[in-house]
């Protein structure tokens, strides 16, 4: 309020004041005669509660404190609580006569009492609280909502309001609160439910039958968000959920709200609230939430088609279920995981020479506890595929139609869990693709009719687990690759050696060769010149692997194996020298020692013979360059990696271990052969192996020496 | 408020202007229950309406999950500022098909 | 189109610091000193919002309240009730009338606009 307006209403605050306190002085004047006059009581009472009002609202702190006081004794009189008496209408009048100098004081811009009104101020209102209850101090002037509260930064709140049926008639439209809760931040998503609307015939149009779920992103705090609703509060059912509240909440809002849970259930998954897995865990006890995300719900980052201006606060909403953490700072927090294990191990160490019991006891629950929070730090970065296959709904029916083709997508494999930064990494190889495969790999709907397959084609996503890594396919059922047109090209960029004939395996490789592309025209979909090598050099850096197969007419799948870098495997481990490797488990087919024999000619080849098949072999003793001295026995430990059998020589085998991949630091991240490291119980590290890259260097070696 | 159907062959098309608040609520139910299903599909235009509040927009709500329910089309045809407003809103521009 | 907002208040320095506040928050303003007034002036224009004090000469808030509830074109007018927290018989007996909006007194005008931007669309 400007100074100027406040003057014009202070005037007449003191004005309408001196009027009061007159009609004050004269109620009691008249009451002295006749107690009894209730409407002069009252009269008396309103004049006090008026003056104290409006001193209020003005901002008159000492009158308003006063007058409270007054009004309280007042109201007791009116309600006949307390007589009243000669010795009280004597009071009344001295504080009439005090609360004129109050107001005058006001009137004259003062804000602090002069000594001798100050004292006079706290003898009658002692003199007051004589009339009161003890448990009752006069004149605590409630601010309402100006705490503001812990400031807390913006998260996204759950907002969930069921408006009583009576709202309307009492003249409150819902529309006004959420317009009102926009304004306290923003509001992501917000879901109408009118489940509770009855039929033509019993629908009253003057009940209110919405309700709403509702995500709000804000920075106010609970009491804020709900004061929002404090006018339809008693009738309305109301729910506020604070960010990061995980899935209890949510499942009693469901148990506790009359709606249809399946279909509340399927509002709180698709508002971002709670993730379907999530909430069908906590809802165990009533099954039947439909598993697969309709197409239509799953959520697009870059939709192409115009349609996706309803979609952005979904899509916000789910990311933001998530929180993004650093992952140096994830880094960090599992390499201090690591120390704890190491220290933890010198304790158990210490306990046990110490031979104390309790001791003993005590750190084999640290120990254990040590172990489930470094588990659980692996799992903060794990993170189902599905949300990354989902979005390639739309981008298969976008793309597809703006090519004329009819193609459909299949998902499977989405609950697959990766490392989350993989996840990310691996979007935009993804996105080539599928790009490719519905740009080049599948026929026109003609073209697919003419020879005799569906018109329309389908696009298959698929993600699993093996070994120590994860494989995606990506599938198409179009014409497949051209050999033809791949060997010529391949000639012309001088890739192949004229009059060489390539394995299969060989030829369909050279697709991933820098400025190779057999379609005749880069379309504006594909094309770009981004080809296949960028592709294959993302999923490298991921320390990955590509490879396409080929069905002449048929389909073509592109496969990516990528290593889970942060994952618990169970590993073998075995020893070289004094250092330790651990190879996945699943890989290990069979151990053999190394015979004599075959040690002796190991020098010269790189083979074994096994039951009659010839085993290649790579000694990791020479691979890493280990020096030291020749065990008198060595074991060989036979791999299977993609089908294909190889023996790694090492010098002990040393059993099956259950083990946490640590990411190698910068410094190693390109040593070949090691995927990453693990911290052992007793805190010394042992490397991973790549097998996968081993057994391809293995293979490049044999080449070149054949 | 208005509210006037008008019927073309198995086509009736009710116009709603004016106000469309809780105080017309109780007279545009009954002309939508008079006319909503008087053919076999209906229109709706509700280009002339000025003003509408929750009731009113209940209504809409109503209309459509009647119409849903019966199997019957309920088209929107036309809708005004204020319609598309409240609609926006309470994210029920979809449902109701404006 | 501004909306009208009625100040019902028998305290003309509260009828002024509100008026004031919402007349500068763009709202248009009609001011009665009693719920009979209020009643009177009453005549067939839109008006949005009530804002009505509890305890009033002639007419006070609650009898006020059941009169505008029969009253044509205004039954579904929301009103924020103007109370004092000594006053919580008197809010019963307000909510069986049908309020449901209150504020406290003393409030500061921005804890009526907050109020009012509850109950009213901009």
């Amino acid at each position: 309020m400007l100074d100027k307006d406040l003057e014009g209403v202070k005037k007449t605050f003191v004005q309408e004041s001196h009027e009061l306190l007159e009609a004050m002085e004269e109620a009691l004047l008249a009451l002295e005669k006749d107690p009894g006059d209730a409407d002069t009581v009252n009269a008396l009472f309103r004049a006090a509660h008026t003056i104290k009002g409006s001193s209020g609202v003005l901002g008159a702190e000492k009158a308003e404190k006063f007058t409270h006081a007054v009004e309280n004794v007042l109201m007791r009189i009116r309600d006949g609580e307390i007589p009243l008496t000669d010795a009280i209408i004597g009071v009344m009048l001295e504080c009439r006569d005090h609360m004129l100098s109050l107001v005058d004081l006001f009137d004259e811009g003062k804000d602090e009492l002069p000594g001798s009104l100050a004292a006079r101020d706290s003898l009658l209102t002692e003199r007051l609280n004589a009339f009161l209850p003890a448990s009752k101090p006069g004149g605590e002037a409630n601010g309402g909502n100006g705490e503001a509260g812990a400031a807390a930064a913006a998260g996204e709140w759950h907002v969930s309001v069921r408006f009583g049926r009576d709202v309307l008639r009492h003249g409150m439209d819902p529309a006004s609160f959420i317009n009102y809760l926009s304004r306290l931040g923003e509001i992501t998503s917000l879901t109408a439910v009118h489940d509770a609307m009855p039929s033509f015939e019993e629908m009253d149009p003057e009940s209110c039958y919405l309700g709403f779920e509702i995500r709000l992103r804000t920075k106010v705090n609970q009491k804020t968000i709900e004061d929002a609703f404090e006018f339809v509060r008693e009738e309305s059912a109301l729910a506020v959920i604070p960010p990061g509240s995980g899935v209890g909440p949510y499942a009693e809002l469901i148990k506790a709200l009359p709606d249809d849970p399946e279909k509340l259930g399927e509002i709180l998954v698709s508002c971002g609230a709670v993730s379907r897995k999530e909430l069908e865990q906590a809802m165990s006890a009533r099954p039947g939430l439909p598993c697969e995300a309709p197409p239509e719900k799953a959520a697009f980052e870059r939709g192409a088609s115009g349609d996706a201006s309803n979609k952005p606060g979904k899509a916000r909403a789910r990311e933001s279920r998530t929180m993004r953490i650093d992952a140096d700072k994830l880094d960090a927090l599992i390499n201090l995981v690591g120390e704890l294990v190491s220290a933890g191990a010198n304790i158990d160490e210490h306990s046990r020479r110490l031979r104390d019991g309790w001791l003993l006891e005590s750190s084999s629950i640290m120990s254990r506890l040590v172990e489930e929070i470094r588990e659980s730090a692996m799992r903060l970065r794990m993170a189902p595929i599905g949300e990354a296959f989902n979005r390639f709904h739309r981008v298969v029916r976008d793309i597809s139609r703006a090519l004329g083709k009819d193609i459909g997508l299949s998902i499977s494999g989405g609950e697959t869990e990766l490392d989350k930064t993989v996840i990310e990494k691996i979007n935009d190889p993804l996105m080539h693709l599928v790009r490719n495969a519905i740009d080049h790999g599948i026929e026109m709907p003609e073209a697919r009719a003419a020879a005799g397959k569906a018109a329309k084609g389908t696009v298959r996503l698929n993600a699993f687990h093996d070994a120590a890594g994860i494989t995606i396919e990506i599938t198409d059922d179009g014409r497949g690759l051209d050999r033809k047109k791949i060997l010529e090209k391949a000639a012309r960029l001088g890739l192949l050696n004229p009059g060489r004939n390539p394995s299969e395996s060989e030829l369909l490789g050279l697709i991933f060769e820098p400025g190779f592309s057999t379609a005749d025209e880069i379309t504006k979909l594909s094309g770009r010149g981004v080809g296949m090598d960028v592709v294959k050099k993302n999923v490298e850096e991921l320390r990955g692997t590509i490879a396409v197969e080929s069905r002449e007419g048929a389909g073509a799948t592109v496969r990516i194996r990528l290593p889970l870098t942060l994952a618990i495997i169970d590993g073998f481990m075995v020893g070289i020298n004094s250092s330790h490797y651990i190879i996945p488990l699943d890989m290990v087919v069979e151990c053999v020692e190394l015979g004599e024999a075959d040690r002796r000619a190991s020098d010269r080849r790189r083979y074994v013979n096994l039951r009659g098949a010839t085993l290649p072999y790579v000694r990791l003793r020479d691979f890493f360059n280990d020096h030291g001295n020749r065990p008198p026995f060595e074991n060989i430990v036979v791999v299977d990696c993609g089908g294909q059998k190889t023996g790694l020589v090492v010098d002990e085998l040393l059993g099956e271990v259950q083990t946490v991949i640590k990411p190698l630091g910068r410094v190693y991240s390109n040593v070949r052969g090691i995927s990453g490291a693990t911290i052992m119980g007793t805190g010394k590290v042992a490397l991973i192996l790549d097998v996968a890259g081993l057994v391809q260097s293995v293979e490049r070696a044999g080449a070149l020496t054949a | 408020m208005s509210v006037s159907a008008e019927r073309n062959g198995g086509t009736v098309r009710i116009r709603i202007g004016g106000a469309m608040t809780i105080y017309d609520a109780a007279g545009i139910k009954k002309n939508l229950e008079a006319h909503l299903f008087s053919a076999d599909e209906a229109e709706m235009d509700l280009s002339e309406v000025s003003e509408i509040d929750t009731a009113g927009l209940q209504l809409l709500i109503l209309a459509k999950k009647e119409s849903l329910n019966a199997r019957r089309r309920l088209m929107f045809i036309a809708s005004s500022a204020a319609v598309d407003g409240l609609a926006a809103l309470y994210g029920v521009k979809e449902f109701i098909g404006l | 189109m501004a909306k009208t907002i009625m100040v019902v208040d028998d305290s003309a320095s509260i009828r002024q610091v509100m008026g004031l506040t919402l007349k500068k928050s763009g709202y248009d303003v009609i001011e009665a000193t009693d719920g009979r007034d209020a009643l009177s002036k009453l005549t067939g224009q839109k008006i949005n919002l009530i804002v009505c004090d509890l305890n009033m000469p002639n007419m006070d808030g609650i009898t006020f309240l059941k009169s505008l509830k029969s009253t044509d074109g205004y039954r579904f007018t929301p009103v924020v009730m103007l109370t004092t927290e000594s006053q919580e018989s008197k809010k019963q007996e307000g909510k069986a009338a049908g309020a449901r909006a209150w504020v406290v007194k003393p409030f500061k005008p921005e804890q009526m606009l907050d109020a009012v931007s509850k109950l009213m669309m901009p």
